[in-house]
Formats: C-alpha cells, structure tokens, sequence
C-alpha cells in the first residue's frame, strides 16, 4: 500500500470512530460552501476552498460542475490582482438547497450575479476572507454578514462591515475602509459607531477599523479620539443637510476601537 | 602610787643620785628582794579581793533572804544565812546580784511551798522582774523595735505592690491597646488583600480579553 493509500485509509479510520464518513464529511463541506455564499451574497472560489479547509482546491469547481454554485467573471480581475477574477453566487438549485435548511431565518437572495456590486469587490472579499482567516484560527466562534446585520440596523447605529462573535461571547465590529471620509460621513460613521457601544445599544462591544491607508487610519484615530466634536446632521425640505447637533466624544470610546494597518 | 611603783621609784632615785657606796650586785639584790616583796603583797590583794566579794556575795544572800520582813527565811540554806550574817555586820553592803537572785529563789520556793497564788504570784512577779520583767522590758523595747521596723518594711512592700499593681494594669491596657492595634491593621490589610485580589482578578480579565483580541485581529495578517 503507498503511503497515500494509507494515509486515506487512516484518514476514513478516523472518521468511521467520529461516525463519519467521506461522503458525510464531504457533504458537509459543499452545505458550508453554499451556507457561506448565501449569507456573503457571493463569494470566491479561494475562499470557499479555504473556508472547508480543504488542503486542494476543488471543491468550489464540484459545486459549480454540480450546478449549485454559478461562476462570473468580473470586469476589472484581469487587470488588477487584488481583484478575483471570478465571484460565485449561488443557483436556483444551490439556493433551495440552502433555504431547505433553514428554520426561520431566510433573506431575499438574488441569483442575478451582476446584482453583485463590482464597486465592493475589493472592499468585501477583505471582510469575507478576515472573517474566515479568524474564523478557522478560533479567534472568532461566529459572525453575522452585512446582509443578517440589516435585518438588525437601527437607525443611529451603524451597519458593519460584519460582526464577530468572540469566544468570550463579545461582538466586534469589522469595518473595512479603502477611501476617505469627510465632513458629514465622516461625523456619521464615528457617531453610529459610538451609538453602536452605548449602554442602551450593545449592538458591539469593540470595533475594528481596518484600512490600507495610513492616512485613513491617523485621520480616523483623531476623530474617535477623546474630547473630538462629532456633529449630527439633518436634511432640511430642500434635501439639504445641515449640522443639527453637536457632541464631544465620551473618554470610553477610543478604548473600545481597534486599528488595523492592512499590507497594501 | 602603789606600794611597788613607790618602791621603783625610789630605787631609781638611789640610781639616779649616783650612790656608789653599794656594788651593783648589792643593787640588784635589793632589787630582787624587792619584786618578790611586791608579788607577795599583790597576792594578798588578790587573796583580799577575793574574800572580799565572796563576802559580799555572802551578804547579798542574807539580805535577800531577809528581805521583805525575813519573809521565807528559812527557805534559804542556813549555812549560807551563818556566813552572810557576819559579813552584813562586818560591814559589806550586800547588794550585789546574788540578793536579788537569793530574794527570787526564796520567793519562788515559797510559792512553790504554800502553793498559793500570791506566792507564785510574788515569787513570779519577782522572777518576772528579776529575769522577765527587767529583760522583758529591754525584749519589749526590742520588739516594739522591731513591730515599728516590720510596720516599716510593710508599708513599703505594700506601697510596693501597689506600685507593681499599677504598673501591671498599665502592662495590661497598653498589651490590649496593642491587641487592639493589631487587629486594626490586620483588619486594613485583609481589606487591602481583598482589594488587591480585586485588582488581580480585573487584571487577569483584561489580559484574558486582550489576547483574544490579539488573537481576533491575526484574521488580517497577510490581507
């Protein structure tokens, strides 16, 4: 026997004592795959690969080869290498697949893959793969994806990027910021983020602002920094916005923010 | 001068004049004679003397015999009364300590005779005098002496006592203030103890959720 074959046969020895089999294991692989791509909207065929752990690429092609998974390819992934170069959504068939699953907490997913927001892609596959880089080290026991946070939204808080359930059971906010902000949007993300930490609205207990801007990241710090005026805005009849209020940034608030420096 | 020192003096005076009519050995022959002379004669004195107190010894027995209007009288040895006599008359007074001893005998054989309480009472009160009361009275001196000395040292050992009694309470409150003292701080330190463990545990807590944090954000490494 080769020592590949007794190796798998090792392996199939490990999973018949866990009452498993390959075909189990393999199973459910692709409804992991498939739950993933549901809760994203979409995802990449790398991160599905590394999402099972598997240690070859192939399941993702299985799943498109299956028909459950559909393969697009995206408008700037051939010139710029931090782009993919393909997006997986799900089919009709991966998606009744997935809804048959579920008890009670189904969202409205469109199939249409040019419903994905090209824009983002950058953006949201830095979130989906720092969420299953930490989720595969233990450093997080779940999350919640952008499209279950709306479900959730409330007006003052802030929607994140995605949130992150700890081992110790608190809720990080992931923020993922590839361009600036200023003045009112500005004010708006630090406000709702400060919203999203008060007493009343334990929306998330920390929040990480990731960027691979220096720059961001230093004008940032200096507007979550202590003693900082943070204004909130109205829109008057004429859809014009206006600073409405003005608030001092309380001293717990740059406690509870984390920065994160990404390569560029 | 006595009759020897008149006699030296008068054989240094025959010196001194510088007789030499006599030898030298007639000189020291005299001188010879003259010393067993003067031992002679201080031998009679002696012999004199002698006589002189056992007369007077004598005379005291008499007269203690006879005191108190010859009362006992015949208690007393006759022999002793024959010879007393005579030196009473002869002159020698008689006073000495034996009459005094002689009237106490012949007062406590009395009593003893009679049996009667007088007696023994006379007899006693003389021998209480003669050897109780007499001495009595220097042991009574003596033992107010030593009443007021014990008095003395009482006194002292009491103010003593009183003193150590005070100074034994002051021990006692100051041990109790101190047993106070210490409980207090042991009291402050359980507290801080408390606190620290407080502290600790706070602590521990946060580096517990700081790892996990650190562990959280390895989810960026490498994007």
């Amino acid at each position: 026997m080769t020592d590949a074959a007794q190796r798998l046969a090792q392996a199939r020895q490990r999973l018949a004592a866990a009452g498993q089999s390959p075909r189990r294991v393999g199973k459910d692989r692709a409804l992991a795959a498939l739950d993933w791509v549901y809760r994203w909207g979409w995802s990449t065929p790398a991160v599905i690969d590394a999402l099972t752990g598997a240690k070859r690429r192939g399941l993702c092609a299985k799943l498109v080869q299956a028909g459950l998974l559909v393969e697009t390819k995206t408008a700037a992934g051939r010139i710029l290498h931090d782009l993919p170069q393909k997006i997986v959504t799900l089919s009709d068939a991966g998606l009744a697949e997935v809804e048959r699953r579920r008890v009670d907490d189904l969202m409205d997913y469109s199939t249409n893959p040019y419903k994905v927001n090209q824009a983002m892609l950058r953006h949201d596959l830095l979130v989906q793969k720092a969420t299953q880089r930490s989720l595969q080290s233990g450093g997080i026991k779940g999350f919640l994806t952008p499209r279950e946070l709306a479900r959730k939204s409330t007006a003052d808080s802030k929607q994140a990027d995605a949130l992150w359930i700890m081992p110790d059971s608190r809720r990080a906010g992931v923020e993922v910021e590839l361009t600036a902000k200023w003045d009112r949007r500005l004010d708006e993300f630090v406000w709702r983020i400060w919203q999203s930490m008060t007493e009343q609205n334990r929306a998330m207990d920390l929040c990480i602002i990731s960027s691979d801007s220096p720059a961001i990241i230093a004008r940032y710090k200096k507007a979550f920094a202590a003693g900082q005026t943070v204004h909130t805005w109205r829109k008057d009849q004429q859809s014009k916005w206006h600073i409405d209020r003005a608030y001092t940034v309380p001293d717990w608030l740059p406690d509870r923010m984390r920065w994160v420096q990404l390569k560029d | 001068m006595g009759a020897a020192q008149r006699l030296t003096a008068a054989l240094l005076l025959v010196l001194l004049a510088g007789c030499s009519s006599q030898t030298e050995q007639q000189m020291q022959a005299q001188i010879a004679q003259q010393q067993a002379q003067i031992q002679q004669l201080q031998a009679q004195v002696r012999a004199y003397t002698d006589a002189s107190e056992r007369l007077d010894a004598a005379a005291s027995v008499y007269n203690g015999c006879m005191a108190l209007w010859g009362l006992g009288a015949g208690l007393c040895p006759a022999d002793s009364l024959a010879l007393g006599r005579e030196a009473a008359a002869a002159g020698f007074p008689g006073a000495g300590w034996p009459y005094w001893l002689a009237l106490i005998g012949k007062l406590a054989a009395a009593a003893a005779a009679a049996g009667a309480g007088v007696g023994a009472l006379l007899a006693g009160g003389g021998w209480a005098w003669a050897r109780i009361a007499a001495p009595e009275a220097a042991r009574t001196r003596r033992a107010r002496e030593d009443i007021a000395q014990a008095q003395e040292r009482a006194a002292r050992a009491a103010q003593e006592a009183q003193q150590a009694e005070a100074r034994a309470a002051a021990a006692t409150a100051a041990a109790e203030a101190a047993v106070r003292a210490a409980e207090k701080r042991r009291a402050a330190l359980e507290a801080t103890t408390q606190d620290l463990e407080l502290e600790i545990a706070a602590l521990q807590g946060q580096i517990a959720e700081l790892k996990a944090e650190q562990k959280l954000l390895r989810g960026f490494d490498g994007l």
